[in-house]
């Protein structure tokens, strides 16, 4: 998982700027002034081309954590 | 990049140049919002050393933003996009094509080209930006009719064909406006995933994520042909660039050309370069090599497409490629950054590069199948319109060099100009003469007076205002039409007439051709019974060999606060008389 943290964290930075390269699970959203519903797309577009997944139309605006995005991620690689 | 990577880039190309001046307003007013791509278009801009800022009309409010006069005419763009989508007009327009009742898919794209006029009049009321307007794509998944549709004269695919072309008929007759190929780049990149449905649903982004850079990229290309200057002249290397192997040791024989692999390649290359011609770029060479040796492959090799004669200089040597590529733009008088250089060596590429920086140097790809497609995606020779004069211009080119032949056989300057039978016709600016004029408005550097580039819309302005004339002369000798080579723009004030601008080719200078335009000026000037004329002259780095024109031709030197260089006065009413029109050349037609 640390090379996914990694990853994400880079995607992280490119999105939102470099103060969110090192979010904790609980950031998201809220938390993070740049993330909002326009950039949350440019950042699950973002994942999914990196790490090759596909998310469902209803998971576009749920995904709206670290803490979640990760999960989602683990277990779309089971 | 990746599409991730343009968000990062983007913002740390803001940060870099917060404190620079020079940037172009790029103004992007469309039915759907396009402000997802801001980050694509900015890094995409700066790839091609543009500085651009940006604004975007919310979704759908194209007439409210152009018709809110504070918000927008204070930002004054320099590039307005116009994207209309036929889908947003009328949601079902392509889905039920086919319905008895209502509107037809033909009549809704009608009444979007009418939309895109209104903008543009709306436009043009307060600015002279350049327009672009984005020409229709069919969206893939509202082709219901699939495999069939193209059975249909009337169906979708030959409905949003013929709205195109309908677009771009309105457009042509339009100054200052251009087509934004939409359609050509959905249907290069693949019209299936161009959407992706998620983002359209959710957000209403009509442009999926992975083809943003692609769709930025084509925009700011197009943005970017606007601007810049075509290239006037593409220099060619002959050892693998026009044929494979090197003719000095494979011979005529032993090199590749023809219709097969691997000498097909070169063939379809030369047809690509010969393409380029047709459309007015002129070709020269640039070898190392043996200029007899070559000339003889040229002549005599069966699949040799493009001819000697089709190369208006020819640098056949072993002095370095920088130092040739300033010889042929002196041949053919025309600036070094006109030159473009397709050569195979990336040793002599980067020899230019740095020697000669000037020039713009493709990147060659290593295999020749690719070839064509380098010289075409450079965008170095893509131009919105063609003139008449871009199409003539080898032949004007290939004229002057047979005129400056005859002139070292006369005695004296004048019987040459005689012997050049000589006619010229001016005329005022109309809609048919715009372009050719904004043209040499932004291209003319050496004889140019004052050196303003004003843009088509405002040339199209000041013809429309009684307080400006806007003049253009075409001069013609034994040897062919040199079109229109000279403009003058007057202001007139009261009873002073100040020449804005005045400008000539350098083809045709040393031929009292300037003679001709200021006669022209100062007798228009008294039958509006202006009393004095005042020139001005701005001096640049390129245009020291007008400095003195004014003093030449009897102006005097004043000072004056207005301006911003030297000025020049002549008091017609003094003088009694007009200026004698030039005795070398006859006058040709009644066009005044």
């Amino acid at each position: 998982m640390t090379d996914t943290g990694d990853r994400l964290n880079t995607i992280f930075a490119s999105i939102f700027g470099d103060e969110a390269s090192s979010l904790s699970a609980s950031d998201g959203i809220t938390t993070v002034a740049a993330w909002d519903s326009a950039s949350q797309l440019d950042l699950i577009m973002a994942i999914e081309a990196e790490f090759e997944v596909y998310f469902e139309v209803a998971e576009l605006s749920e995904l709206t954590s670290v803490g979640a995005i990760r999960n989602r991620l683990l277990q779309l690689r089971d | 990049l990746k599409p991730a990577e343009y968000h990062a880039a983007s913002r740390k190309l803001q940060e870099d140049r917060a404190h620079q001046e020079s940037e172009l307003h790029v103004a992007v007013l469309s039915s759907n919002s396009l402000e997802f791509l801001n980050p694509f278009l900015i890094v995409e801009a700066a790839e091609r050393g543009l500085f651009i800022s940006t604004f975007y009309s919310p979704y759908g409010q194209v007439e409210q933003v152009l018709l809110q006069a504070d918000s927008f005419q204070v930002r004054q763009p320099d590039v307005i996009v116009v994207a209309l989508r036929i889908e947003d007009q009328v949601a079902d327009a392509f889905l039920r094509s086919r319905r008895r009742n209502g509107k037809s898919l033909q009549d809704i794209g009608e009444q979007c080209i009418e939309r895109l006029m209104q903008c543009i009049e709306i436009i043009r009321r307060t600015s002279e930006a350049h327009i672009l307007v984005a020409n229709f794509s069919l969206p893939f998944e509202e082709n219901n009719a699939r495999l069939f549709d193209a059975n249909y004269p009337g169906g979708c695919s030959h409905t949003i064909e013929k709205t195109n072309f309908d677009l771009a008929t309105a457009v042509s007759e339009l100054s200052g406006v251009a087509i934004w190929d939409y359609a050509g780049l959905v249907r290069e990149n693949g019209s299936r995933d161009w959407t992706d449905q998620r983002l359209w649903q959710v957000a209403r982004q009509g442009i999926a994520t992975a083809n943003r850079p692609q769709t930025a990229a084509h925009l700011v290309s197009t943005i970017d042909s606007l601007l810049k200057p075509r290239s006037k002249c593409l220099v060619l290397d002959l050892d693998n660039t026009l044929w494979g192997g090197v003719a000095g040791d494979d011979g005529l024989q032993g090199i590749s050309l023809g219709d097969d692999h691997p000498g097909l390649a070169f063939k379809k290359f030369q047809r690509a370069v010969l393409s380029l011609a047709d459309q007015g770029i002129l070709l020269s060479i640039c070898s190392k090599n043996d200029e007899d040796l070559v000339r003889r492959v040229i002549d005599s090799h069966p699949d040799m497409l493009i001819q000697w004669d089709d190369f208006l200089a020819a640098k056949v040597n072993w002095l370095p490629k920088s130092e040739n590529l300033k010889a042929i733009a002196a041949d053919l008088n025309i600036g070094l950054n006109s030159l473009v250089l397709f050569d195979d060596n990336p040793v002599e590429r980067e020899e230019v590069r740095i020697n000669a920086p000037a020039v713009d140097v493709i990147e060659v790809p290593s295999s020749p199948i690719d070839y064509a497609n380098a010289l075409f995606s450079s965008g170095r020779f893509d131009t919105p319109s063609l003139s008449h004069e871009d199409l003539q211009r080898s032949d004007y080119y290939r004229t002057e060099t047979k005129r400056r032949n005859l002139g070292s056989t006369f005695a004296s300057v004048d019987d040459f100009l005689a012997s050049l039978q000589m006619t010229a016709a001016m005329g005022s600016a109309s809609n048919e003469t715009f372009g050719r004029i904004a043209h040499l408005l932004a291209k003319t550097n050496q004889y140019n007076l004052t050196t303003r580039r004003h843009s088509q819309a405002r040339v199209a302005t000041m013809t429309d205002s009684a307080d400006w004339d806007v003049r253009w002369i075409r001069v013609a000798d034994r040897y062919g039409d040199n079109g229109i080579v000279g403009i003058t723009i007057t202001n007139y004030d009261g009873t002073t007439a100040r020449i804005d601008s005045l400008l000539m080719s350098c083809r045709v200078m040393n031929r009292h051709v300037e003679d001709a335009m200021m006669a022209d000026i100062v007798n228009r000037a008294r039958e509006r019974r202006a009393e004095r004329v005042i020139g001005e002259f701005v001096p640049t780095e390129r245009n020291a060999v007008v400095a003195d024109f004014y003093l030449a031709r009897g102006f005097k030197e004043v000072q004056t606060s207005a301006g911003t260089g030297h000025c020049f006065e002549i008091d017609i009413v003094q003088l009694g008389h007009g200026i004698d029109w030039p005795d070398t050349i006859a006058i040709d037609g009644n066009e005044t």
